[in-house]
Order: C-alpha cells, then sequence, then structure tokens
C-alpha cells in the first residue's frame, strides 16, 4: 500500500510541479513565445490538453474501480451507476466544449491567457478530485482485502493487475463462478476490466467528436481541402525554391550544352526514360516505338527548341509522353542536348525516315557548336567513356 | 430424469479436418508461388510465362483457397465439433452435414479450375463466378440449416457464448455475400456486377471487410471461446465481458468498411464513418483477446507445456496485435501512408499466418489425438513447429512493412523544385526486391512448419483408433422452465436462439443499410459529369480481358487527391467517372503503378508501346516485375457475346442506345482496324485485327480521356 501511494505521491508532484511550471511561464509572457523553453503557445496549449485528458481518464478508471469494489460483485447492477453517468456527460461536455475552441484556436492561443488559465484551473480542478479518489480507492483496497484474505497485496504487480483487470483474486474465484457448465467449460462472473471499459467509452467519444468536427460543426478540413492546401504549400515552396535559382531554362531560351559532363548526363537520362522507345542507340530499335532520333528527319521540328518543346509538352497525338512533370528544365536541357548529338550517327538497324527533312536554318548558332562540339568531347574521353561506353563511342565514330 | 444416449459424430469433423489441412498446405503454397513470382520475376517470366500461372490468377486463387478452403474447412470442422457438444446432440443431419462437405469441396474445386482459367467477376474475395456464388448460398443455407435444426432439438438449455458468434456468422455471411454477389449473368461464366463504379466499391468493401470480420474473425472467436477453456482447463475468464464484446464487435464491425476506400472518389462523410467505427472497433475486439488471454489466468504454467496453448496464446496475441493495426490503418492520415502498399499485406498476413492459422493448428494439436483416442506423437516436432512458425510470421510481416514504408516514401518524395524524386514508379518497386525474397523466405519457413505438422498429426491417427460415433449421454430438456431468480436479462436470450439470430441480423444490418442506401439514392454523393461516356464495344471487351487476367491485382484504377499521386499520373479520380464501370476496378494495391489514367494525356503511350509492353514488359520497361503476355496476341477475341454484353449493360442502366447491340461488332472491328492500322503505319507491326491484344490496348488507351474533354468543353 505503502509504494502505491508513494507512487501517488510522485504522480502529483510530478503533475504540479510541471502545472507551477507552465504557469508563470504563460502569465510572464503572455505575447511573445516562451523562448527559454522554446515552447510556443500551440505545445503549451496541447500539453495542457493532454494533460487534462489524462487525468480525466486516470479519474474515470478509479471510479469505475471503486464503484465496482463497492458494488456486489457476484450481481451485475442493471442501473446505471450515477457517478459514471455524470462523470460521462461531464466528459462529453467538456469534449465539445474543446471541440468548440477548435473552430477558434487561433484566437485561444494568440490573444488571451484567459483560455490558458482556465486549462490549468481545470487541470488543478481534475488533480485533486484525482487525488481524493485515489486516497478513497487505497483506502477500499486496503479494508477489503484485509478482512476478507487476511493479508495486505504487497507486491507492485498485485496492485497493478488489480487495478488493471478489476479481477478478483484466483484464490476467491469460486465466489464468481456462475452456475451453469457447457460441455465442462464453466464461466466466472468477472468485472469488465475498468481500462477496457474506459477505453470503450473514450473511443466512442472520440468517434463522436471526430464526426462533428469534420461533419457537423465544418471546422475540418476535407480531403479536397486538404488537398488544395498541399498544393498552395507546395507551390510556395517551389516559388522560394526558384527565386535563389539562375534564370530557368524553357523552350524558347534553351541553349545546345557542348559541355561532356552535360551531356553524359543527358545519356543517362535517355537511357532511363527514352530508351524503351527510341532504342539505345536512339534509333529506335529494338522496340520500334518512337521515330529514329538520328537521321535528319523529325517529326516536331529537329531545332533544340523544337526537341526541348516535344519532350517537355509531349505530342500525346502521336504517342510521346510529356515529360515536364518528371524532368526539370536543366534535365530536359540536357537529355535534348544529348539527342541533338545524335545526330548523324547512322547506328545498326535504324528505323527508316519519319517527318520532314530538317535543315538547321541558323546553321552558325546550332550545327557548328555540334562540330565542335565533337573534338571537345574527344578530349575529354578519357571523363566520358566510363560513364557513357556506347553512345560515347557513336559520337566519336561520327568523326 | 433418465438420460438419453446418443452418440456425437465425429466422422464428419475428420473429413473437415483433412480438407482443411490439405486445403491449408495448399493454398500456402499457391502463396508461396505468388510471392516467388514478385521476388524471381525474371525467372518466371522467362521459363513459365503460361496464362493460368502469371500472378493475377494465382494471387486470387491463394486469396480464396485459404480464406475459404483453409479457414472455411477450419470453421467446419470446429464447428461440428464443439457444436454438438455444447449442444449434447448430434448434429440434425448427417445427410445435411455430408452435403456441406462436399458440397464445400466441389466448390473448392470449381474455384481451382476456374480462377486460373480467368473465369472471375474481378472483385476481390468475391472473384468466383455467378453459377459458384449461387452454389456457395445453397451450401451455406445447408450449414445454417443443420446447425439451427441442431440448435432446435438440443439437450442444453441455453447457448453458450460459441454458438453464439457461429449465429452471427451465419446470418451475416449470408447477407454479405448475397448483396455483395449480386451480378448479371452474360453467360455460363461470365457476368457483370450489379453496382456501378463508387457503389460497387462501398457495397464490394463493405463485404470485403466483413468477410475479414464475419468469417475470419466472429467464426474464429467462437472455436477461442471453446477450444482456450477446454485445452486449458479453465472457466472463462467473464461472462459479461462475453456479452458486451459480442453485441459491441458485431454491430461496430459492419460500419468500419468504408476505411478501404479513404482518399478514395466515395463521398467524405462515408469514409468517415468507416474512420470512426473503426476507432470504436478497439474495444469490443480486444474484449476476445482479453477474454481470451486471461481464461489462462492461473494456468500459465500449462502454456509451457502444451502446444495447444502455445499456439493459441500468440494466435491470440496476433488478434490483438492487428485488431490494434487495423484501427490505426483506418485513421487518414497514417492511411495516406499505408495505403495501396505491402504494409497491408503484412497486416492481413499477421492475421492470416498468426490469428487463423496458429488457432486452426492449436485446434488440431487438441482435436486429433483426442479424436483417435491416442497421445500427440512427438511434442519436439510440435515444438519444433511452433517456432519456425512464428519465426516465419516475423520474417514475412517485417519485410513487408519495411516494404511498405519504403515504398509510400518514395512515392511522395518531392525534389526542392518540385519534381517527383522518383518519377519511374518501376524504381519504387526494384527498391523492394530484396524484401520480397525475405518474405518469401517467411512464407517458405512457415510451411516448412506445417508440413511437420502434417507429418506428425499422420503418425498420431496412426497410432491411435478414430472413434467415429463418440457416445455421449444426457438428459432431454424439461418441458417447463423457471427461470433462476435474479438470473442476467442476457440468460433469457441464450434460452431463445432464434431470437438472439433474429437480433444478431438486425446489428449487422443497420450500419451495411445507413451506408449504402444513401450512396446508391442520393444523387449528390455522385455528382455526374456530361463527358463521361459509356465505353465502345472494343474497350468493353478489353475491359474484360483486363478483369480476366486480375490486373486489378497489381494496378489501382483510383488517383487519390494528393500532391505525389497527382503530379504522378494526373487529376485525381472523381465519383462521376466510375458510373458505367461494372465491376468498379479500383483495386488496393499497387505493386505497379495507377492505371486510371493510363489512356491520358500525361500518361499516354503510343499503341505499340502498349503492343510491345504486352509482349514483353521489359522491353518497354527494363527490370519491370510484370509478368509477359504472349496469348493475348496469339488468341482471337471472342465476339460471341458481344451483343449479350451490350444488352447486359443496358439493363444495367448503361446508356447504350436501343438496337446498339446489332451495330456492335461492326463498331468493335472498325475501331480494331485503326488500332492495326496505327500499329503498321508508325511501327511496321502486323498483328490480325482480332486478336484480343487490341481490344486490350483500346481499353488502356480510353482510361482517364473522357474527363479531358470536359476541360476541353469548359474552356
Amino acid at each position: 500500500m505503502k509504494s502505491l501511494r508513494s507512487n501517488t505521491k510522485a504522480a502529483a508532484m510530478i503533475t504540479l510541479v510541471c502545472l507551477v511550471a507552465l504557469l508563470p511561464q504563460k502569465a510572464s509572457a503572455s505575447n511573445a513565445l516562451i523562448n527559454g523553453t522554446g515552447l510556443s503557445d500551440e505545445t503549451l496549449f496541447i500539453i495542457l490538453a493532454v494533460i487534462a485528458i489524462f487525468q480525466l481518464l486516470a479519474i474515470l478508471v478509479i471510479a469505475g474501480v471503486i464503484k465496482s469494489i463497492v458494488s456486489n460483485q457476484r450481481i451485475w447492477q442493471m442501473r446505471w451507476n450515477k457517478g459514471a453517468g455524470v462523470m460521462t456527460l461531464l466528459f462529453v461536455l467538456l469534449g465539445s466544449q474543446a471541440n468548440a475552441q477548435d473552430g477558434s484556436f487561433d484566437a485561444l492561443v494568440k490573444m488571451n491567457d484567459t483560455g490558458f488559465i482556465a486549462l490549468i484551473i481545470l487541470n488543478l480542478f481534475l488533480f485533486i478530485a484525482f487525488i481524493y479518489l485515489s486516497a478513497k480507492l487505497n483506502g477500499l483496497m486496503k479494508m477489503l482485502l484485509k478482512d476478507e484474505v487476511g493479508k495486505v497485496p504487497e507486491s507492485f504487480m498485485d496492485k497493478v493487475n488489480i487495478l488493471l483487470t478489476d479481477a478478483v483474486p484466483l484464490e476467491k474465484e469460486e465466489g464468481v463462478l456462475m452456475d451453469h457448465e457447457y460441455d465442462g467449460i464453466r464461466e466466472l462472473d468477472n468485472n469488465l476490466p475498468p481500462w477496457w471499459l474506459y477505453g470503450f467509452y473514450f473511443s466512442i467519444v472520440v468517434g463522436v467528436l471526430y464526426f462533428f468536427h469534420y461533419h457537423v460543426t465544418g471546422n475540418g478540413d476535407l480531403q479536397l481541402e486538404e488537398y488544395q492546401a498541399e498544393l498552395l504549400e507546395a507551390e510556395e515552396a517551389k516559388a522560394a525554391f526558384v527565386a535563389i535559382q539562375d534564370v530557368e531554362v524553357d523552350e524558347n531560351n534553351v541553349d545546345f550544352l557542348a559541355e561532356a559532363s552535360d551531356l553524359a548526363a543527358g545519356q543517362k537520362i535517355f537511357m532511363l526514360y527514352c530508351l524503351p522507345c527510341h532504342g539505345e542507340s536512339g534509333g529506335s530499335m529494338p522496340g520500334g516505338v518512337g521515330p529514329n532520333l538520328t537521321d535528319d528527319y523529325w517529326i516536331n521540328g529537329g531545332s533544340m527548341n523544337d526537341i526541348y518543346k516535344t519532350i517537355k509538352y509531349g505530342v500525346p497525338e502521336k504517342g510521346m509522353v510529356s515529360w515536364q512533370a518528371q524532368l526539370n528544365p536543366q534535365k530536359i536541357q540536357q537529355v535534348s542536348s544529348f539527342i541533338k548529338s545524335l545526330k548523324g550517327t547512322n547506328p545498326e538497324n535504324a528505323k527508316e525516315a519519319q517527318g520532314d527533312l530538317w535543315q538547321e536554318e541558323e546553321t552558325a548558332e546550332t550545327v557548328s557548336p555540334t562540330k565542335e562540339q565533337i573534338p571537345s568531347s574527344d578530349s575529354t574521353s578519357g571523363e566520358t567513356e566510363s560513364a557513357t561506353p556506347d553512345a560515347a563511342d557513336d559520337v566519336t565514330l561520327v568523326e | 430424469m433418465e438420460m438419453e444416449k446418443f452418440n456425437y459424430d465425429n466422422g464428419i469433423v475428420r473429413k473437415f479436418l483433412i480438407a482443411t489441412v490439405a486445403f491449408g498446405v495448399v493454398g500456402m503454397l499457391v502463396g508461396l508461388l505468388a510471392a516467388l513470382q514478385l521476388a524471381f520475376a525474371e525467372f518466371f517470366s522467362d521459363n513459365l510465362a503460361i496464362s493460368w500461372l502469371t500472378f493475377g490468377r494465382i494471387r486470387p486463387l491463394h486469396t480464396n483457397a485459404v480464406i475459404f478452403a483453409f479457414v472455411g474447412n477450419g470453421i467446419f470442422a470446429g464447428v461440428y465439433y464443439s457444436l454438438q457438444r455444447l449442444l449434447k446432440t448430434r448434429m440434425w443431419s448427417d445427410m445435411l452435414s455430408n452435403v456441406n462437405f462436399w458440397g464445400w469441396q466441389l466448390i473448392i474445386l470449381s474455384a481451382v479450375i476456374t480462377l486460373p482459367l480467368g473465369y472471375t467477376t474481378g472483385k476481390e474475395y468475391a472473384e468466383l463466378e455467378w453459377p459458384i456464388d449461387i452454389a456457395i448460398t445453397l451450401l451455406w443455407v445447408v450449414f445454417g440449416l443443420n446447425m439451427i435444426m441442431t440448435i432446435v432439438k438440443r439437450r442444453e438449455r441455453h447457448i453458450y457464448v460459441a454458438i453464439w458468434f457461429y449465429l452471427a456468422t451465419f446470418v451475416t455471411v449470408a447477407i454479405l455475400h448475397i448483396f455483395n454477389s449480386f451480378e448479371l449473368p452474360v453467360s455460363f461464366l461470365k457476368s457483370y456486377s450489379w453496382y456501378a463504379g463508387v457503389q460497387d466499391a462501398l457495397v464490394q468493401w463493405w463485404y470485403g471487410h466483413n468477410a475479414v470480420a464475419f468469417f475470419l474473425t466472429t467464426p474464429y472467436l467462437g472455436l477461442m471461446y471453446y477450444f482456450v477453456p477446454k485445452a486449458a482447463n479453465r472457466p472463462v475468464y467473464s461472462y459479461r465481458l462475453s456479452i458486451v464484446h459480442f453485441w459491441a464487435l458485431i454491430f461496430i464491425y459492419i460500419w468500419a468498411g468504408p476505411h478501404h476506400l479513404l482518399y478514395t472518389a466515395l463521398p467524405d462523410w462515408a469514409q468517415s464513418l468507416g474512420v470512426v467505427f473503426s476507432i470504436m472497433l478497439i474495444a469490443p475486439s480486444w474484449g476476445g483477446m482479453l477474454n481470451g488471454l486471461l481464461t489462462l489466468r492461473g494456468a500459465w504454467d500449462k502454456v509451457r507445456d502444451s502446444a495447444v496453448l502455445k499456439f493459441m496464446v500468440v494466435a491470440i496475441t496476433c488478434y490483438g496485435m492487428s485488431t490494434f493495426e487495423g484501427p490505426m490503418m483506418s485513421l487518414k492520415s497514417v492511411n495516406a501512408i499505408s495505403h495501396f502498399t505491402d504494409w497491408t499485406i503484412a497486416h492481413v498476413h499477421i492475421g492470416g499466418l498468426g490469428w487463423n492459422g496458429f488457432l486452426t493448428f492449436g485446434m488440431l494439436y487438441f482435436l486429433i489425438p483426442k479424436m483417435w483416442n491416442t497421445k500427440l506423437h512427438s511434442m519436439k516436432l510440435a515444438n519444433f513447429h511452433f517456432w519456425i512458425g512464428t519465426l516465419g510470421i516475423i520474417f514475412y510481416a517485417i519485410p513487408m512493412y519495411w516494404a511498405g514504408f519504403t515504398q509510400s516514401l518514395m512515392w511522395k518524395e518531392f525534389t526542392p523544385d518540385g519534381f517527383l524524386a522518383y518519377p519511374n514508379f518501376l524504381e519504387t518497386v526494384t527498391q523492394l526486391m530484396p524484401m520480397y525474397v525475405m518474405r518469401a523466405f517467411g512464407g517458405a519457413i512457415y510451411i516448412v512448419g506445417v508440413l511437420v505438422m502434417v507429418y506428425n498429426l499422420l503418425v498420431t491417427a496412426k497410432n491411435g483408433s478414430f472413434i467415429k460415433d463418440e457416445p455421449a449421454q444426457a438428459a432431454p430438456l424439461a418441458k417447463d422452465y423457471t427461470p433462476h431468480a435474479g438470473e442476467y436479462w442476457h440468460r433469457a436470450l441464450e434460452r431463445k436462439p432464434m431470437v438472439l439470430m433474429v437480433l444478431a441480423l438486425v446489428a449487422v444490418s443497420i450500419g451495411g443499410l445507413i451506408e449504402i442506401i444513401p450512396t446508391a439514392l442520393v444523387k449528390s454523393n455522385i455528382p455526374t459529369i456530361s463527358s463521361v461516356k459509356p465505353y465502345t464495344p472494343l474497350e468493353l471487351e478489353g475491359r474484360d480481358l483486363y478483369i480476366r487476367e486480375g490486373c486489378y491485382n497489381c494496378h489501382s484504377q483510383m488517383i487519390r487527391p494528393f500532391r505525389s499521386e497527382t503530379e504522378r499520373y494526373g487529376e485525381y479520380s472523381k465519383a462521376g467517372e466510375f458510373v458505367y464501370d461494372h465491376p468498379f476496378q479500383w483495386g488496393s494495391k499497387r505493386t505497379g503503378p495507377d492505371l486510371a489514367r493510363e489512356g491520358g494525356s500525361k500518361l499516354r503511350k503510343p499503341n505499340s508501346w502498349h503492343y510491345n509492353h504486352m509482349l514483353d514488359p521489359r522491353t518497354m520497361s527494363p527490370g519491370s516485375i510484370m509478368p509477359p503476355y504472349p496469348w493475348l496476341i496469339e488468341d482471337q477475341l471472342d465476339m460471341s457475346s458481344t451483343a449479350d454484353k451490350i444488352n447486359a449493360m443496358r439493363t444495367l442502366g448503361v446508356p447504350y442506345p436501343q438496337g446498339y447491340e446489332d451495330r456492335a461488332v461492326q463498331d468493335l472491328n472498325a475501331q480494331a482496324q485503326e488500332i492495326v492500322d496505327d500499329l503498321l503505319t508508325s511501327n511496321q507491326i502486323e498483328v490480325p485485327a482480332d486478336r484480343e491484344i487490341i481490344a486490350l490496348i483500346a481499353y488502356l488507351q480510353r482510361l482517364g480521356r473522357d474527363i479531358e474533354s470536359t476541360d476541353v468543353a469548359t474552356k
């Protein structure tokens, strides 16, 4: 008994210390965050609410145990226990109140301290009730157990067991053994484990509140509102990210990237995403789904801008998929450059030409870099070759 | 009072026990095959590309076999054994008992044949086609009638809690099966679900969820209430807990179905009911666990020495774990992570391998020595089975949880510049290969345990002598009965089993009615979209091939309103898009990507891509674990029932004009020719227009197109 009481005391001390610690913090920093602990108003509020809920649960459980100890254990009390009824009602009321507060949560948290003080007072009140009830329970258990068994349960586990299951001890089981028997199976009439029973009540209350929150008060975000919020957040994050980037590449300003590292990166992307339809060499075999990318004929235009645009938006009616959701502008630029570099590689088994013959209009701008690029790729071939075995060979073959 | 002498029918129990073990082994081996197909896809593609061996047909065979053949026979065995003893009478009719047994085995046999051949309704755990559905209904009535008449002529005044569970099982499974199987036959082995789209989804998961509740849970709780106190020789912990948790469980369980459809196009209010009742379900489920485990109070020393109790303790613990995990997965924030991943697979296998499997094994280790009047052949082997089985569950579950988290996180990851970190779905699948191998290992050692059990039980039976008719005696019920003064009110119900059964029926009907009727009747629940049009005949035939091949086992058609999904697949799915889908094909697992907008502008691929991909997925998606479907290119499309299909769809409310069935085949051929021409001109692929592949391509290219024409219209 001693240890149980000291446990209660310890719990009491901890809760009190917490409450006392929170009170001045809130009071002294009414409009700012509590910098010392790094606790925001919201966190504080939630902590307090959670403490209140746990205390309530504890009270309910203890009340339940007392109820069943006091009542005759052999007869199932059909009439509603008034105490438990009042407690449950109180709980429901508190719950709905908390729910009502949800809507003005921000206001409550930000505007004044009344909410906090009310919560703290509620916690204190609950705490006193908790202490009082545990003391009663202790007294009762002591009385009962001494009277009937002649000994007081000493081990901690015994007490936990009693608290958890509220079961009749094994040695007194005969007292709750029911009179019927089925094929040798007997039944005991033990009490419902208090934590189970009140857990059940609690889950029902949570369920009701959940439904109210989303479908009656309309405070909760349903899935489409949630989705819109998610999109908005992503948009903002993206805008913030883009703001610190260089000028974004698009189909109007895209340039051919002659750097070997860019072409190698482009080839990697090509192998991952383009290969299934356009073939490993870009000549469209063996799948033969997409057109040959190595010849002079282009269905949707063969300039750097055209290729970029085709990859970015796709050509759905021709079967070309849009990649702008999967590849960022830089990656599209890299793979476009790689495709551009395939021109004239004449791979084996290439697919026959489709589309129109494409002639570079701005020869100075696009064709000549291609030619210049090859020696430069050659000069760095030591690096490229390891990363890009096949196509790099093809590129050098052109030379 | 004079005692009456009679015999318990052990013969029927023996038959069901043998079937339980046999189909347990078969069903689990089929499961292992499915696991190996995912883990070693390349081997299967290269060597075993056979239509009836593909994952899409094997997985339904596995689920049906373990649920209805293994657990189903287990239920019958346990019920036929315990019912007679709890009522002190022989089964009412030996003939019905035998009809029940042989009929059930015939149904299983027909499933074993039809499912691999591709005859399926396309609704999970209810795949069997309409003639078999009718047979199941009749058989279930036979079972129910035999049970009820046995109860009527009982020699025990009150019925025990196990029988409450059996009765609730009987009425609820009957309702679930009948209502979910409403389908319009087109031909002998082809039918369309009566419901479409959202309603079909709701009915299906009302059924699917409660198949778990009333086929895998309540009858097994009944068995637990009989076998655990018998094996432990201890009184049941709390009669009151039995009452409270029984009624709470059956009432609440039925509501929770919509938690399988969170974040889908199902109306929000129905989803929320699913969440709320799932939360409330924790305590009633745990009531059963507590009553089971606390019954062992004072008998834990026996658990150490008894194989039966060991299995049962682990079974009950697994039951407790999965019934806590289930409600957690029903919370929307958790479901957003777990749904469509292997987490669900892990969850059901904790329940399946742990709760159903281990409880069945416990029952077998209890019954066989008892009925053969001998001792268990080897305690050592039983212990070995226990440990290797437990390890099997762990080796199965942990990799699946890991795989679930991994894949979900990969799906949802974005780069800082706002792109999907893994835009290629396949990357998120190949990542899971080590986990799939480990899972197959876990499943394999679990089966090794089962095989050891089979040997142990066979030797046990050989050593003993079976008593087919076990003599017993009991006094008949007196005509008059005066209740004890001050007895519990529930005792009166236990004297009136028919009243109890009707009340159970009322309890389970409420939730279903409240959820299903408004979804079917209130228009605002499924806003119509004017641009959504019926499938063309070719697309309809393609859709039937999609169902035949079981594509829904790996591909969902439900884009949830998450940024990570709309970025990957396109606009989220709307209720109005599915109004002509008999049956719905939303799926429950994404081993492959979602296909709801496979033909939409974001994902659309050329016809030739699909052609090559079905012929050999790995040419178009290197590293893919999808099996190849070469027979789609070899086999001619069966157009003999196209007109009937159009008629059937019109009966179901799809607005094909009158007389369209006469033009259907003509339209079908014309559309097929277009695809064939396109394949030839743009890709030099030569394929006759009458091949199945053409219909499937047409269907895939149609997916998600309708809604895009709305955008055009509104612009």
